[in-house]
Protein backbone atom coordinates (compact mmCIF):
# COMPACT_ATOMS: atom_id res chain seq x y z
CA UNK A 1 0.00 0.00 0.00
CA UNK A 2 1.23 3.31 -0.61
CA UNK A 3 1.88 5.71 1.88
CA UNK A 4 0.20 8.64 2.79
CA UNK A 5 1.80 11.63 1.13
CA UNK A 6 3.46 14.21 3.43
CA UNK A 7 3.97 17.81 2.61
CA UNK A 8 7.45 17.55 2.17
CA UNK A 9 6.84 14.68 -0.42
CA UNK A 10 4.56 16.93 -2.20
CA UNK A 11 6.59 19.49 -2.50
CA UNK A 12 9.53 17.13 -4.07
CA UNK A 13 7.32 16.07 -6.25
CA UNK A 14 6.65 19.36 -7.28
CA UNK A 15 9.94 20.16 -7.93
CA UNK A 16 10.78 17.44 -10.02
CA UNK A 17 7.31 18.61 -12.12
CA UNK A 18 8.28 21.56 -12.58
CA UNK A 19 11.89 20.75 -13.55
CA UNK A 20 10.28 18.38 -16.05
CA UNK A 21 8.05 20.80 -17.63
CA UNK A 22 10.57 23.55 -18.31
CA UNK A 23 12.47 20.82 -19.51
CA UNK A 24 9.81 20.48 -21.90
CA UNK A 25 9.28 23.90 -22.56
CA UNK A 26 12.31 23.65 -24.07
CA UNK A 27 11.68 21.19 -26.13
CA UNK A 28 12.89 17.81 -24.29
CA UNK A 29 10.66 15.02 -25.24
CA UNK A 30 11.56 12.17 -22.81
CA UNK A 31 11.17 15.03 -19.79
CA UNK A 32 7.72 15.82 -21.25
CA UNK A 33 6.28 12.46 -21.62
CA UNK A 34 7.18 11.51 -18.03
CA UNK A 35 5.68 14.41 -17.19
CA UNK A 36 2.81 13.73 -18.89
CA UNK A 37 2.62 9.66 -18.01
CA UNK A 38 3.75 11.00 -13.87
CA UNK A 39 0.70 13.40 -13.21
CA UNK A 40 -1.56 10.82 -14.22
CA UNK A 41 -2.69 9.85 -10.84
CA UNK A 42 -2.67 12.81 -9.43
CA UNK A 43 -5.14 14.16 -12.72
CA UNK A 44 -7.48 11.24 -11.57
CA UNK A 45 -7.34 11.62 -8.00
CA UNK A 46 -8.32 15.04 -8.86
CA UNK A 47 -11.12 14.30 -11.46
CA UNK A 48 -12.82 11.54 -9.09
CA UNK A 49 -13.34 14.09 -6.71
CA UNK A 50 -16.12 15.70 -9.81
CA UNK A 51 -17.11 12.56 -11.64
CA UNK A 52 -17.33 9.14 -10.85
CA UNK A 53 -17.93 7.45 -14.37
CA UNK A 54 -14.24 6.12 -15.08
CA UNK A 55 -14.82 6.52 -18.82
CA UNK A 56 -15.98 10.67 -18.93
CA UNK A 57 -13.10 10.88 -15.79
CA UNK A 58 -10.43 9.49 -18.76
CA UNK A 59 -12.32 12.17 -21.47
CA UNK A 60 -11.60 14.67 -18.66
CA UNK A 61 -7.73 13.76 -18.20
CA UNK A 62 -7.77 14.00 -21.81
CA UNK A 63 -8.67 17.20 -22.38
CA UNK A 64 -6.65 18.13 -19.58
CA UNK A 65 -3.55 17.10 -21.48
CA UNK A 66 -4.66 18.64 -24.21
CA UNK A 67 -5.00 22.09 -22.24
CA UNK A 68 -1.59 21.23 -20.51
CA UNK A 69 -0.31 21.46 -24.03
CA UNK A 70 -1.62 24.42 -25.23
CA UNK A 71 -0.68 26.38 -22.80
CA UNK A 72 2.52 24.91 -21.29
CA UNK A 73 4.05 28.52 -22.00
CA UNK A 74 2.02 29.95 -19.45
CA UNK A 75 4.04 27.84 -16.89
CA UNK A 76 6.46 30.27 -14.75
CA UNK A 77 9.45 27.52 -13.63
CA UNK A 78 9.51 29.97 -10.63
CA UNK A 79 6.29 29.33 -9.16
CA UNK A 80 5.02 25.48 -8.01
CA UNK A 81 3.62 23.59 -10.46
CA UNK A 82 1.14 21.73 -8.60
CA UNK A 83 -1.03 24.59 -8.12
CA UNK A 84 -0.84 25.35 -11.78
CA UNK A 85 -1.82 21.88 -13.29
CA UNK A 86 -4.72 21.89 -10.57
CA UNK A 87 -6.29 24.65 -11.74
CA UNK A 88 -6.20 23.17 -15.67
CA UNK A 89 -7.71 20.10 -14.24
CA UNK A 90 -10.54 21.94 -11.88
CA UNK A 91 -11.26 24.04 -15.17
CA UNK A 92 -11.67 21.43 -17.56
CA UNK A 93 -13.64 19.51 -15.13
CA UNK A 94 -16.60 22.35 -14.50
CA UNK A 95 -16.49 22.67 -18.10
CA UNK A 96 -17.04 18.80 -18.65
CA UNK A 97 -20.13 19.24 -16.25
CA UNK A 98 -21.30 22.17 -17.45
CA UNK A 99 -21.33 20.25 -21.02
CA UNK A 100 -23.20 17.33 -19.83
CA UNK A 101 -25.98 18.87 -17.59
CA UNK A 102 -26.46 21.54 -21.08
CA UNK A 103 -26.74 18.63 -23.42
CA UNK A 104 -28.82 16.71 -20.71
CA UNK A 105 -31.16 19.50 -20.65
CA UNK A 106 -31.40 19.53 -24.53
CA UNK A 107 -30.81 16.40 -25.53
CA UNK A 108 -32.48 12.90 -25.31
CA UNK A 109 -31.09 9.83 -25.66
CA UNK A 110 -32.44 8.04 -28.64
CA UNK A 111 -30.70 3.79 -28.96
CA UNK A 112 -32.66 4.19 -32.59
CA UNK A 113 -30.07 7.08 -33.44
CA UNK A 114 -27.13 4.31 -33.46
CA UNK A 115 -28.50 3.10 -36.22
CA UNK A 116 -26.71 2.82 -39.51
CA UNK A 117 -29.71 4.10 -41.81
CA UNK A 118 -32.49 5.60 -41.07
CA UNK A 119 -34.81 2.81 -43.43
CA UNK A 120 -34.71 -0.10 -40.37
CA UNK A 121 -35.05 -3.04 -43.06
CA UNK A 122 -31.53 -1.54 -44.20
CA UNK A 123 -30.19 -2.27 -40.88
CA UNK A 124 -31.43 -5.91 -40.50
CA UNK A 125 -29.76 -6.13 -44.01
CA UNK A 126 -26.51 -5.26 -42.74
CA UNK A 127 -26.56 -7.39 -38.90
CA UNK A 128 -27.61 -10.27 -41.52
CA UNK A 129 -24.61 -9.53 -42.93
CA UNK A 130 -22.46 -9.51 -40.40
CA UNK A 131 -24.29 -12.36 -38.06
CA UNK A 132 -23.80 -14.54 -41.58
CA UNK A 133 -19.99 -14.19 -41.51
CA UNK A 134 -20.15 -15.12 -37.67
CA UNK A 135 -22.16 -18.28 -38.81
CA UNK A 136 -19.78 -18.73 -41.24
CA UNK A 137 -16.66 -18.91 -39.03
CA UNK A 138 -18.49 -21.15 -36.68
CA UNK A 139 -19.43 -23.68 -39.14
CA UNK A 140 -15.86 -23.67 -40.29
CA UNK A 141 -14.98 -24.67 -37.11
CA UNK A 142 -17.22 -27.58 -36.94
CA UNK A 143 -15.53 -31.36 -37.49
CA UNK A 144 -15.50 -32.08 -40.96
CA UNK A 145 -18.18 -34.95 -40.67
CA UNK A 146 -20.39 -32.52 -38.50
CA UNK A 147 -20.08 -29.54 -41.52
CA UNK A 148 -20.71 -31.76 -44.10
CA UNK A 149 -23.82 -33.49 -42.77
CA UNK A 150 -25.33 -29.81 -41.96
CA UNK A 151 -24.01 -28.17 -45.30
CA UNK A 152 -25.68 -31.16 -47.24
CA UNK A 153 -29.18 -31.16 -45.08
CA UNK A 154 -29.29 -28.06 -43.73
CA UNK A 155 -28.34 -25.36 -46.27
CA UNK A 156 -28.59 -27.27 -49.43
CA UNK A 157 -31.68 -29.22 -47.90
CA UNK A 158 -31.41 -32.65 -49.42
CA UNK A 159 -33.55 -35.49 -47.95
CA UNK A 160 -31.15 -37.67 -45.92
CA UNK A 161 -31.00 -40.58 -48.49
CA UNK A 162 -29.68 -37.91 -51.10
CA UNK A 163 -27.20 -37.17 -48.59
CA UNK A 164 -26.29 -40.19 -47.55
CA UNK A 165 -25.63 -41.46 -51.15
CA UNK A 166 -22.98 -37.74 -52.00
CA UNK A 167 -21.12 -38.05 -48.43
CA UNK A 168 -20.98 -41.86 -47.85
CA UNK A 169 -22.03 -42.06 -44.39
CA UNK A 170 -25.21 -43.58 -43.18
CA UNK A 171 -28.88 -42.12 -42.64
CA UNK A 172 -28.31 -43.07 -38.88
CA UNK A 173 -25.02 -41.02 -38.84
CA UNK A 174 -26.09 -38.37 -40.51
CA UNK A 175 -28.76 -37.64 -38.43
CA UNK A 176 -26.24 -37.63 -35.48
CA UNK A 177 -24.10 -35.41 -37.12
CA UNK A 178 -26.73 -32.66 -38.01
CA UNK A 179 -27.61 -32.68 -34.81
CA UNK A 180 -24.32 -32.31 -32.63
CA UNK A 181 -23.31 -29.52 -35.00
CA UNK A 182 -26.54 -27.84 -33.96
CA UNK A 183 -26.21 -28.14 -30.76
CA UNK A 184 -22.53 -27.41 -30.85
CA UNK A 185 -23.52 -23.80 -32.75
CA UNK A 186 -26.17 -22.74 -30.72
CA UNK A 187 -23.93 -23.67 -27.64
CA UNK A 188 -21.16 -21.37 -29.30
CA UNK A 189 -23.55 -18.74 -30.19
CA UNK A 190 -24.88 -18.42 -26.57
CA UNK A 191 -28.43 -19.50 -27.97
CA UNK A 192 -30.28 -21.56 -25.14
CA UNK A 193 -32.08 -24.73 -26.33
CA UNK B 1 -3.59 3.87 -18.27
CA UNK B 2 -5.70 3.61 -21.32
CA UNK B 3 -4.99 3.01 -24.84
CA UNK B 4 -6.44 6.49 -25.94
CA UNK B 5 -4.40 8.64 -23.19
CA UNK B 6 -1.36 6.50 -23.95
CA UNK B 7 -1.77 7.42 -27.81
CA UNK B 8 -2.29 11.04 -26.99
CA UNK B 9 0.54 11.33 -24.74
CA UNK B 10 2.67 9.92 -27.57
CA UNK B 11 0.90 12.56 -29.98
CA UNK B 12 1.84 15.77 -27.63
CA UNK B 13 5.26 15.11 -26.98
CA UNK B 14 5.96 14.21 -30.10
CA UNK B 15 4.71 17.48 -31.13
CA UNK B 16 6.35 18.90 -28.10
CA UNK B 17 8.63 21.78 -29.99
CA UNK B 18 10.33 24.93 -27.58
CA UNK B 19 7.74 27.39 -26.25
CA UNK B 20 8.51 30.95 -25.60
CA UNK B 21 7.29 30.86 -21.95
CA UNK B 22 5.03 34.26 -21.24
CA UNK B 23 6.26 37.37 -18.89
CA UNK B 24 4.83 37.63 -15.58
CA UNK B 25 1.22 39.31 -15.92
CA UNK B 26 2.18 42.08 -13.89
CA UNK B 27 5.04 42.63 -16.29
CA UNK B 28 2.63 42.38 -19.13
CA UNK B 29 -0.29 44.51 -17.32
CA UNK B 30 2.59 47.01 -16.55
CA UNK B 31 4.20 46.71 -20.50
CA UNK B 32 0.60 47.45 -22.25
CA UNK B 33 -0.38 50.76 -19.86
CA UNK B 34 2.79 52.01 -20.80
CA UNK B 35 1.90 51.55 -24.11
CA UNK B 36 -1.12 52.84 -23.47
CA UNK B 37 0.26 55.53 -21.61
CA UNK B 38 2.69 56.98 -24.47
CA UNK B 39 0.08 57.18 -27.02
CA UNK B 40 -2.88 58.59 -24.99
CA UNK B 41 0.05 61.29 -23.46
CA UNK B 42 1.22 62.08 -26.92
CA UNK B 43 -2.55 62.80 -27.91
CA UNK B 44 -3.56 64.16 -24.87
CA UNK B 45 -0.33 66.81 -24.98
CA UNK B 46 -0.89 67.71 -28.33
CA UNK B 47 -4.71 68.19 -28.66
CA UNK B 48 -5.95 68.50 -24.99
CA UNK B 49 -6.50 72.20 -23.43
CA UNK B 50 -4.49 71.51 -20.08
CA UNK B 51 -5.37 74.93 -18.51
CA UNK B 52 -8.89 74.12 -18.18
CA UNK B 53 -8.12 70.18 -17.26
CA UNK B 54 -6.00 71.37 -14.30
CA UNK B 55 -9.19 74.25 -13.21
CA UNK B 56 -11.21 71.60 -12.88
CA UNK B 57 -9.24 69.20 -11.37
CA UNK B 58 -8.70 71.15 -8.40
CA UNK B 59 -12.25 70.27 -7.35
CA UNK B 60 -11.53 67.59 -5.27
CA UNK B 61 -14.83 65.60 -6.34
CA UNK B 62 -13.57 65.76 -9.50
CA UNK B 63 -9.89 64.87 -8.93
CA UNK B 64 -11.23 62.02 -7.04
CA UNK B 65 -13.09 60.87 -9.49
CA UNK B 66 -10.55 61.00 -11.93
CA UNK B 67 -8.38 58.59 -9.56
CA UNK B 68 -11.45 56.46 -9.50
CA UNK B 69 -11.78 56.00 -13.00
CA UNK B 70 -8.01 55.53 -13.90
CA UNK B 71 -7.81 53.28 -10.89
CA UNK B 72 -10.61 51.01 -12.63
CA UNK B 73 -9.16 50.82 -15.61
CA UNK B 74 -5.74 49.97 -14.44
CA UNK B 75 -6.94 47.37 -12.17
CA UNK B 76 -9.38 46.30 -14.65
CA UNK B 77 -6.11 45.59 -16.99
CA UNK B 78 -4.12 44.17 -14.33
CA UNK B 79 -6.78 41.63 -13.19
CA UNK B 80 -7.42 40.71 -16.16
CA UNK B 81 -3.79 39.33 -17.48
CA UNK B 82 -3.74 37.77 -13.51
CA UNK B 83 -6.57 35.56 -14.44
CA UNK B 84 -5.69 35.05 -18.43
CA UNK B 85 -2.74 32.27 -16.93
CA UNK B 86 -4.43 29.06 -14.87
CA UNK B 87 -2.83 29.23 -11.07
CA UNK B 88 -3.61 32.98 -10.42
CA UNK B 89 -6.32 33.05 -7.63
CA UNK B 90 -10.20 34.15 -8.90
CA UNK B 91 -9.92 36.95 -6.16
CA UNK B 92 -7.85 38.95 -8.64
CA UNK B 93 -11.29 39.34 -10.63
CA UNK B 94 -12.74 41.82 -7.58
CA UNK B 95 -9.77 44.06 -7.93
CA UNK B 96 -11.46 46.74 -10.23
CA UNK B 97 -14.94 46.37 -8.00
CA UNK B 98 -13.92 48.97 -5.51
CA UNK B 99 -12.78 51.96 -7.59
CA UNK B 100 -15.66 51.26 -10.45
CA UNK B 101 -18.17 51.47 -7.15
CA UNK B 102 -16.40 54.81 -6.41
CA UNK B 103 -16.04 56.29 -10.42
CA UNK B 104 -19.91 55.26 -10.71
CA UNK B 105 -20.92 56.77 -7.05
CA UNK B 106 -18.62 59.95 -7.57
CA UNK B 107 -19.80 60.25 -11.04
CA UNK B 108 -23.72 59.68 -9.94
CA UNK B 109 -23.09 62.73 -7.72
CA UNK B 110 -21.98 65.35 -10.13
CA UNK B 111 -25.10 64.26 -11.81
CA UNK B 112 -26.85 65.45 -9.44
CA UNK B 113 -25.36 68.32 -9.05
CA UNK B 114 -26.24 69.18 -12.57
CA UNK B 115 -29.36 68.12 -12.42
CA UNK B 116 -29.88 70.44 -9.28
CA UNK B 117 -28.57 73.57 -11.41
CA UNK B 118 -30.42 72.55 -14.18
CA UNK B 119 -33.74 72.42 -12.85
CA UNK B 120 -32.79 76.98 -11.81
CA UNK B 121 -31.23 77.35 -15.15
CA UNK B 122 -33.34 75.55 -17.41
CA UNK B 123 -32.54 72.21 -19.11
CA UNK B 124 -29.55 71.81 -21.70
CA UNK B 125 -27.70 68.88 -23.44
CA UNK B 126 -23.94 68.44 -22.64
CA UNK B 127 -21.73 67.36 -25.18
CA UNK B 128 -23.19 63.75 -25.37
CA UNK B 129 -22.71 62.55 -29.01
CA UNK B 130 -18.99 63.80 -28.87
CA UNK B 131 -18.54 61.87 -26.21
CA UNK B 132 -20.41 58.77 -27.06
CA UNK B 133 -18.17 58.81 -30.34
CA UNK B 134 -14.82 59.55 -28.46
CA UNK B 135 -15.42 56.76 -26.30
CA UNK B 136 -16.21 54.63 -28.93
CA UNK B 137 -13.18 55.73 -31.44
CA UNK B 138 -10.80 55.74 -28.20
CA UNK B 139 -11.85 51.88 -26.46
CA UNK B 140 -12.50 49.79 -29.60
CA UNK B 141 -8.61 50.30 -30.44
CA UNK B 142 -7.68 49.97 -27.06
CA UNK B 143 -10.00 46.32 -26.39
CA UNK B 144 -8.43 45.34 -29.18
CA UNK B 145 -4.92 46.03 -28.71
CA UNK B 146 -5.66 44.79 -25.55
CA UNK B 147 -7.29 41.40 -26.92
CA UNK B 148 -4.10 40.94 -28.65
CA UNK B 149 -1.92 40.69 -25.66
CA UNK B 150 -4.52 38.51 -24.00
CA UNK B 151 -5.07 36.12 -26.75
CA UNK B 152 -1.02 34.78 -25.90
CA UNK B 153 -1.74 33.46 -22.75
CA UNK B 154 -5.39 31.18 -23.97
CA UNK B 155 -7.05 31.98 -21.00
CA UNK B 156 -9.22 29.22 -19.43
CA UNK B 157 -11.52 31.40 -18.59
CA UNK B 158 -12.07 33.63 -21.70
CA UNK B 159 -15.75 35.15 -20.59
CA UNK B 160 -14.13 36.37 -17.15
CA UNK B 161 -10.97 37.55 -18.60
CA UNK B 162 -12.65 39.35 -21.60
CA UNK B 163 -15.36 41.11 -19.03
CA UNK B 164 -12.22 42.39 -16.87
CA UNK B 165 -10.38 43.44 -19.72
CA UNK B 166 -13.57 45.40 -20.92
CA UNK B 167 -13.56 46.78 -17.32
CA UNK B 168 -10.42 48.08 -18.10
CA UNK B 169 -10.54 49.45 -21.41
CA UNK B 170 -13.58 51.25 -20.21
CA UNK B 171 -11.74 52.91 -17.40
CA UNK B 172 -8.72 54.03 -19.28
CA UNK B 173 -10.90 55.49 -22.46
CA UNK B 174 -13.22 57.31 -19.30
CA UNK B 175 -9.95 58.58 -17.90
CA UNK B 176 -8.67 59.86 -20.95
CA UNK B 177 -12.10 61.87 -22.46
CA UNK B 178 -12.26 63.75 -19.47
CA UNK B 179 -9.19 65.61 -20.74
CA UNK B 180 -11.56 66.72 -24.08
CA UNK B 181 -14.22 67.13 -21.11
CA UNK B 182 -14.23 70.68 -20.17
CA UNK B 183 -17.10 70.32 -18.19
CA UNK B 184 -18.85 67.84 -15.27
CA UNK B 185 -21.08 65.68 -16.91
CA UNK B 186 -24.72 65.81 -17.05
CA UNK B 187 -27.53 62.82 -16.57
CA UNK B 188 -27.50 62.77 -20.06
CA UNK B 189 -23.98 62.70 -20.56
CA UNK B 190 -23.82 59.53 -18.01
CA UNK B 191 -26.22 58.03 -20.21
CA UNK B 192 -24.23 58.50 -23.00
CA UNK B 193 -20.66 56.90 -21.28
CA UNK B 194 -22.45 54.36 -19.95
CA UNK B 195 -24.32 53.09 -23.66
CA UNK B 196 -20.66 53.81 -25.10
CA UNK B 197 -18.95 51.73 -22.57
CA UNK B 198 -21.30 49.16 -22.63
CA UNK B 199 -20.89 48.71 -26.36
CA UNK B 200 -17.30 48.53 -25.61
CA UNK B 201 -17.32 46.28 -23.23
CA UNK B 202 -20.11 44.07 -25.79
CA UNK B 203 -17.43 44.25 -28.08
CA UNK B 204 -15.18 42.64 -25.85
CA UNK B 205 -16.59 40.46 -24.90
CA UNK B 206 -18.32 38.90 -27.96
CA UNK B 207 -14.71 39.06 -29.99
CA UNK B 208 -13.27 38.01 -26.54
CA UNK B 209 -15.15 34.69 -25.95
CA UNK B 210 -13.78 33.34 -29.60
CA UNK B 211 -11.08 34.66 -29.47
CA UNK B 212 -9.45 34.08 -26.28
CA UNK B 213 -10.81 30.98 -25.74
CA UNK B 214 -8.20 28.25 -25.20
CA UNK B 215 -9.06 26.14 -28.21
CA UNK B 216 -8.95 29.14 -30.66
Amino acid sequence: MQAAPTAENGRAQDRIWSGWMARAQDGDHAAYAQLLREILPFLRVLTRRRCRDADRCEDIIQDVLLTVHRVRHTYDPARPFTPWLAAICDRRSIDALRKRVRLGAHETSDDRAFETFADPAANKELDAGDAAQALAAMVADLPPAQREALELVKVKEMSLLEASKVSGQSVGALKVSVHRAIKALRLRAGVSE
Amino acid sequence: MSRETEDLIAQLTASAEPVRRLAPPMARALLWLGVVALICGALILKLSNLPVFAARASDPRFALELFATLATGVAGVIAAFHLSVPDRDRAWALLPAPFAALWMGLSGLGCWRDWAEQTQQGWHLGESSHCFVFLLAVGVPMAGLLMFNLRRAKPLQPRLVATLGAVGVAGVAAFVLQFFHPFDITLIDLGSHLTALALVIAFFNLSGRASLSPRA
